[in-house]
């Protein structure tokens, strides 16, 4: 697909583009942060991407876009595993097994090592409290829950990372 | 921690985003949209009730004699099942899955080129709707016709597919597609941001479009019991427009999927008749690990809460509930079909949905019919692509009342002795139905069980009549006959 067939698509979808270049590798890179896996993170990424697209005359009207565009980020990511290819094949638990050469690579990264060592959740809370730099009101939109839950698990991912690389509290 | 999100940013240093994002989601809008044309092939067509049945059969029985006088009211009772095959039939189905009647024969008409993919019912206009997709190795289209079930040959209506007349007749939703030639290394048809969903004004034959119909993937429409309400599917969930014209600039009631369920994939919902609930299919839902099955959610559209309605097999789709929204009819795989693992599912035929394992070469084609109730699944038949339910529920869960109408008065005894012809209305705690009395007076209608007080009336006839009534009982599965009699002033 040419630039030109992108324009044309998006011609009737005023602000589109915009949107998806502001947000696009900020999403990507904290799915990326969540997965370890490059391939996955873009493959989320655009699959919110297009899901946002699909609902942009509704989505562009929102108080924010972009945490629509985050929510829907975090909960492909939440049921990766078990969501249905957009290409029209149905891959159920398991048919994603396998050594994946990219991981080999990410986990020369401790940080993300320790990450992956959270339950999905907590890391979810983690990378958008902390590397986003969301507040937990906003955080608790993204995610569906309150912001003193956020708070919470917050805390509890925090404990769990020094447990893992020993400092103290 | 202090020092986290550093981190966090230094391990990103290794993540060196490919690039053509934004082309690569643009291909994905049309694969998406490309899914959407198959699926609403496959799923489509739903269809419709009958109501009209228990009064058409009659008529139709008795044609070539004096015409019969039809009910205005819709004479509804028991289940019709309208459904649509992939070899282009459309027919009208028994709830056992004999056929009462072929309204278009396979591959005639426009089915020759097309796929009726979606069919709904008028019962004021005594018609059926029917929406085709049309697509050549050249040239696409999509054209919705209409047919009356007293015969006759189908009439153009619109470019469009998914007709869905409202309850009350009034009013004609659909979905407005263009008709063109396929370009040389494009998607066919093509992609198309906007699909518009039209309402059209039956009686006056106006049209406006939803403000808010904007996606790409528009598979699915269906009334709400009070004319007012339009679910909209789009493959990603659905959500309720309201279409009445004061309600233009606000007219998005709510998006789902509901609060508490968050399924991976939906399909087309549907309203659960008069319950006012939405029904619909949902892959994979957080309630259930994401195994071989499907569960049907009913949706509650003011608290958008879902709650769990059945567990059914993997591939289910094109729900269509009964009036009472308590028996659904659908296309899956009959009870205790074998599932390969992993699952490939995908499209065998134009418009079949197959499912297989990944590399294999057998695919068992998604495509028998079947009719649910309270937990029990009965197989209809096999070779449909969709299915469309009305009336108040299957038929093994009526009754059947049929009598003989002694409609006309005997001059020496003054009592209603002769066997004639007339308008039969049922009224009892389950509602009111209608039967017609062809010349013999013979009659027959399905309703639930109850008592129903049954009052006869022959065509024309005003005044001087002080009877022609009879009670009866109605019991589940168990034909009631009886004798109406008129007594003359």
């Amino acid at each position: 697909m040419n630039l030109s067939a992108v324009e044309a698509i998006s011609e009737t979808n005023e602000g589109f583009v915009a949107f998806f270049t502001t947000h696009y590798w900020d999403v990507a890179k904290a799915l990326y942060l969540l997965t370890r896996d490059p391939a996955e993170a873009e493959e989320l990424a655009q699959e919110a991407m297009t899901r946002v697209y699909e609902r942009w005359s509704r989505v562009r009207t929102m108080d924010s876009p972009g945490g629509y565009l985050y929510r829907t980020a975090l909960n492909l990511h939440r049921k990766r595993a078990r969501r249905l290819a957009v290409a029209g094949a149905i891959h159920l638990p398991g048919s994603r097994e396998g050594a994946d050469p990219a991981r080999v690579v990410e986990d020369r990264s401790e940080v993300l090592r320790l990450l992956a060592s959270l339950s999905v959740p907590q890391r979810q809370v983690v990378v958008l409290v902390e590397w986003l730099g969301f507040d937990s009101a906003e955080a608790a939109a993204v995610l569906g829950i309150k912001p003193a839950s956020v708070r919470t698990r917050l805390h509890r991912a925090k404990e769990a990372l020094r447990a893992a690389i020993g400092e103290d509290p | 921690m202090t020092d986290l999100k550093e981190q966090l940013d230094r391990a990103l240093t290794v993540f060196e985003p490919s690039g053509h994002a934004l082309e690569r989601t643009m291909e994905l809008v049309q694969s998406r949209r490309r899914r959407h044309r198959v699926r609403g092939q496959s799923l489509s067509a739903l269809v419709v009730v009958l109501a009209l049945l228990a009064i058409l059969i009659p008529v139709l029985r008795h044609s070539g004699t004096k015409p019969q006088p039809v009910a205005t009211e819709s004479p509804v009772s028991g289940t019709a099942i309208a459904a649509a095959r992939h070899d282009g039939a459309i027919q009208l189905l028994s709830p056992k899955g004999a056929v009462l009647r072929t309204l278009i024969a396979p591959g005639t008409g426009i089915a020759k080129w097309g796929e009726p993919v979606s069919i709904s019912v008028s019962e004021a206009e005594d018609a059926v709707y029917i929406g085709y997709e049309i697509l050549t190795s050249t040239r696409y289209s999509a054209r919705i016709e209409r047919v009356s079930l007293e015969g006759g040959s189908p009439v153009f209506v619109a470019d469009g597919v998914e007709p869905a007349v409202s309850p009350d007749g009034t009013e004609l939703a659909y979905i407005q597609e263009s008709s063109g030639r396929c370009q040389a290394l494009a998607p066919c048809p093509p992609v198309d941001v906007n699909l518009p969903v039209i309402v059209r004004n039956l009686t006056t034959g106006s049209e406006h479009r939803l403000p808010a119909s904007h996606s790409p993937g528009v598979s699915g429409l269906s009334w709400s019991d009070d004319d007012v309400h339009l679910a909209i599917s789009d493959g990603n969930g659905f959500w309720v427009e309201d279409t009445s014209a004061t309600a233009a600039a606000t007219s998005e009631v709510s998006i789902f999927p509901p609060a508490n369920s968050n399924p991976s994939y939906w399909s087309d919902a549907v309203y659960r008749g008069s319950s006012g609930s939405i029904g619909a299919v949902a892959f994979c839902p957080e309630t259930v690990s994401c195994d071989q099955t499907t569960e049907v959610l009913s949706i509650d559209p003011t608290t958008q809460q879902a709650t769990l309605l059945a567990h059914l097999n993997f591939g289910t789709r094109s729900l269509s509930f009964d009036s009472t929204g308590q028996t659904f009819a659908y296309i899956g795989l009959a009870p205790g079909t074998a599932l390969p693992s992993p699952l490939l599912m995908k499209s065998c035929a134009a418009a079949v949905i197959c499912i297989g394992t990944i590399g294999s070469k057998h695919l068992t084609p998604v495509d028998t019919l079947l009719l649910w109730h309270d937990g029990t699944t009965t197989k209809l038949g096999s070779g449909y692509v969709s299915v469309a339910l009305s009336g108040t529920g299957s038929n093994s869960l009526t009754g059947s009342v049929e009598g003989v109408f002694d409609g006309l008065g005997n001059q020496a005894t003054h009592i209603g002795g002769v066997p004639s012809p007339g308008d039969m209305t049922l009224t009892g705690s389950n509602g009111t139905y209608h039967a017609v009395a062809g010349p013999n007076g013979h009659f027959s209608v399905n309703v639930p069980p109850g008592t129903y007080h049954i009052v006869g009336r022959t065509p024309g006839q005003s005044g001087g009549v002080s009877s022609c009534m009879a009670d009866v009982t109605v019991l589940t599965e168990i034909v009631t006959h009886t004798v109406v009699n008129c007594v003359f002033h």
